[in-house]
């Protein structure tokens, strides 16, 4: 691969495959989310630091009023549903620091994530949702080559209190 | 109470006081959940076409949206004596593919039951009342 190649690579990321393996893509909860985080070199690496980062995400509508004005002095106002998100958590971790990897060389880490308590489960509407997703990527020169936000899925029983939603009636 | 209190009763569905209690106090995705209704009319016997419940599941999120709807009859061609409370048992089952109570920050997934009496006029209805629905737990 030539000097041009690897400068693409770099640019779009390609320098590696990174890859995400959950032990199981559904889980309750109790205990940690582990997972293989795999890294495969398209090219010589010199890596900063490998990381996974856990959102719980968000997303729903609500509507929005916009108000505007016309070329003849009056004010218009238009509503509007718009998709909004809402990151309940970020966190990164760093699996590595400073490690090469040559063409061709694959590596593998493990990881485990444990869930904050009263984390809300996954949920999976019409114009609303709530999901957890996994992002690895290897910090280098360029763009960071990653396995893009993979979901998985937390099924466990909420506690849910009355409290919440008031008396019970709506 | 006169003719006019009656129809007026009629009319704005207010010819019955109607209650509905979930009994069940762990609801899980592909169970059964109990209901007990009541009903006491406050003007006059009442002759209702039927006695039923219905059962939603509706998410706000923006716009309300309704993803599960269903009505179950409980009784049918009942009189209902004024000042004598009726009561009646109902057991529904979740289905097992519905979605779980959900309560998001900005938006929310709630089960909520009604219980009403098919009559001339309007339905006297009870309040909408909210119960929890769980995933099941998972097997490991």
């Amino acid at each position: 691969m030539g000097f041009f190649s690897k400068i693409k690579n770099y640019v779009t990321g390609g320098a590696a495959e990174v890859q995400i393996t959950f032990e199981s893509k559904i889980v309750d909860g109790s205990n940690p989310l582990r997972l293989f985080v795999t890294a495969t070199a398209n090219d010589d690496c010199n890596i900063k630091k490998v990381y996974l980062k856990i959102r719980a995400k968000e997303t729903y509508t609500e509507y929005v009023t916009r108000h505007n004005s016309n070329s003849n002095g009056g004010n218009t106002s238009t509503r509007e549903l718009v998709t909004k998100t809402h990151d309940h958590l970020m966190q990164e971790f760093t699996l590595v620091n400073e490690i090469k990897l040559t063409k061709g060389q694959s590596e593998k880490w493990l990881s485990e994530f444990t869930f904050p308590p009263n984390s809300i489960a996954t949920y999976h509407g019409k114009q609303a949702s709530f999901k957890w997703e996994a992002i690895a990527g290897l910090d280098m020169a360029g763009n960071d080559p990653d396995s893009s936000w993979q979901e998985f899925i937390l099924q466990k029983n909420m506690n849910h209190t009355n409290s919440i939603i008031g008396n019970g009636t709506i | 109470m006169g003719l006019f209190d009656n129809i007026k009763n009629y009319v704005t569905g207010g010819a019955a006081d109607v209650k509905v209690v979930v009994k069940s106090e762990s609801v899980v995705l592909g169970s059964q959940v109990d209901f007990e209704i009541m009903a006491i009319p406050t003007s006059g016997t009442i002759a209702a076409n039927k006695i039923y419940i219905t059962i939603k599941a509706v998410e706000q999120s923006g716009d309300s949206n309704t993803l599960y709807k269903e009505e179950q009859i409980v009784d049918s061609n009942v009189q209902l004596m004024e000042g004598t409370t009726k009561q009646w048992n109902a057991t529904f089952k979740i289905p097992v593919d519905a979605q779980a109570t959900y309560l998001g920050q900005h938006s929310r997934m709630l089960w909520t039951v009604v219980a009403g009496v098919d009559m001339a006029g309007n339905d006297p209805t009870s309040e909408s009342v909210v119960f929890m629905v769980n995933n099941p737990a998972l097997e490991v």
